[in-house]
């Protein structure tokens, strides 16, 4: 009987470092929005995509360091309409790091993306739409995500020093 | 008919609630007679409030700081204030040391509900060590 203690003994205890182990990263963005305007670069025009998004750290005692990521906006297709690289110095535990970049796009390139987003390019040069849109969860997703792991009391430790 | 012996059964009722006892008894007593009134003396002085937040960021193992109670919500809110406070080299000041206590209160009420289920425990390897007795009893009786 001891014999078959030991053995859940040792079973608890690996599960418990692996939990602990393996603090969650953001699977998803929330709240992903455009806005998307005409700008005029030398002789041509431009859309300037301003891209948001949050990125949850839902640890409690994990905080994730020098965050550098990538964001694709697709089409129903799978198609990636939008490529957005970001990064954040740091995101605390509980706290929701925003990601707001700016890319810029020719006409060809945005036309897909405004056809995913029912915005007409008409109306945007006219100012008619003012071009803010959120974009739906299926189509959009974290391609890559890099960050590093650091126990929240360490980290406020070395800010003491 | 085969008596059938039950004494290995009651064994594993005597040990198993013993061993999570000893282990969850003596995590909470450590935190109840050393790290509560130490957080509690550092998060006094205004000169160590900063240190006094650091002992007590560390979660007792039945207060921890994920869950979704109406407590745990106030406490969050508290951490992720303190935490960005520290991060970007504020000063903790008197007038913050009530969301201190606050978080210490949650350290304190973790620790008594580790004391009494490590208690509770206890009075289940009791039984199971009655049981064990009588079992070895009317075993010699047969």
């Amino acid at each position: 009987m001891l014999k078959f203690l030991k053995k859940e003994l040792i079973l608890s205890l690996a599960l418990l470092l692996a939990l602990t182990a393996c603090a969650r990263k953001p699977e998803s963005p929330l709240s992903p929005s455009v806005k998307i305007g005409v700008e005029k670069k030398g002789e041509d025009k431009i859309f300037a995509v301003n891209f948001t998004c949050g990125l949850k750290n839902e640890n409690d005692c994990t905080a994730f360091t020098n965050i550098n990521g990538v964001i694709e906006v697709k089409n129903n297709s799978s198609e990636i309409l939008l490529t957005v690289p970001f990064k954040i110095p740091a995101i605390l535990p509980f706290e929701t790091g925003i990601v707001q970049e700016r890319i810029e796009l020719t006409a060809d390139e945005a036309s897909p993306l405004l056809d995913l987003l029912a915005i007409k390019k008409e109306q945007i040069e006219s100012g008619e739409d003012q071009g803010n849109r959120f974009i739906e969860d299926r189509n959009i997703v974290i391609k890559k995500l890099d960050l590093e792991k650091k126990d929240i009391i360490e980290l406020l430790r070395s800010k003491l020093k | 008919m085969k008596k059938i012996n039950d004494t290995k059964i009651y064994l594993s009722i005597i040990i198993a609630p013993l061993v999570i006892a000893a282990a969850i008894g003596g995590v909470s007593l450590y935190s109840k007679l050393v790290v509560e009134p130490k957080a509690k003396t550092l998060i006094s002085s205004e000169t160590t409030m900063k240190e006094g937040y650091l002992v007590l960021r560390e979660p007792q193992i039945f207060g921890g700081y994920k869950y979704w109670d109406s407590d745990g919500m106030a406490v969050k809110n508290s951490l992720r204030y303190f935490d960005k406070k520290l991060f970007n080299g504020g000063e903790i000041t008197s007038d913050e040391r009530i969301y201190l206590e606050l978080i210490l209160k949650r350290r304190i009420s973790g620790s008594e509900l580790g004391i009494k289920s490590a208690f509770f425990l206890l009075i289940v390897s009791l039984a199971g060590f009655i049981a064990y007795i009588i079992e070895i009893r009317k075993g010699k009786s047969i």
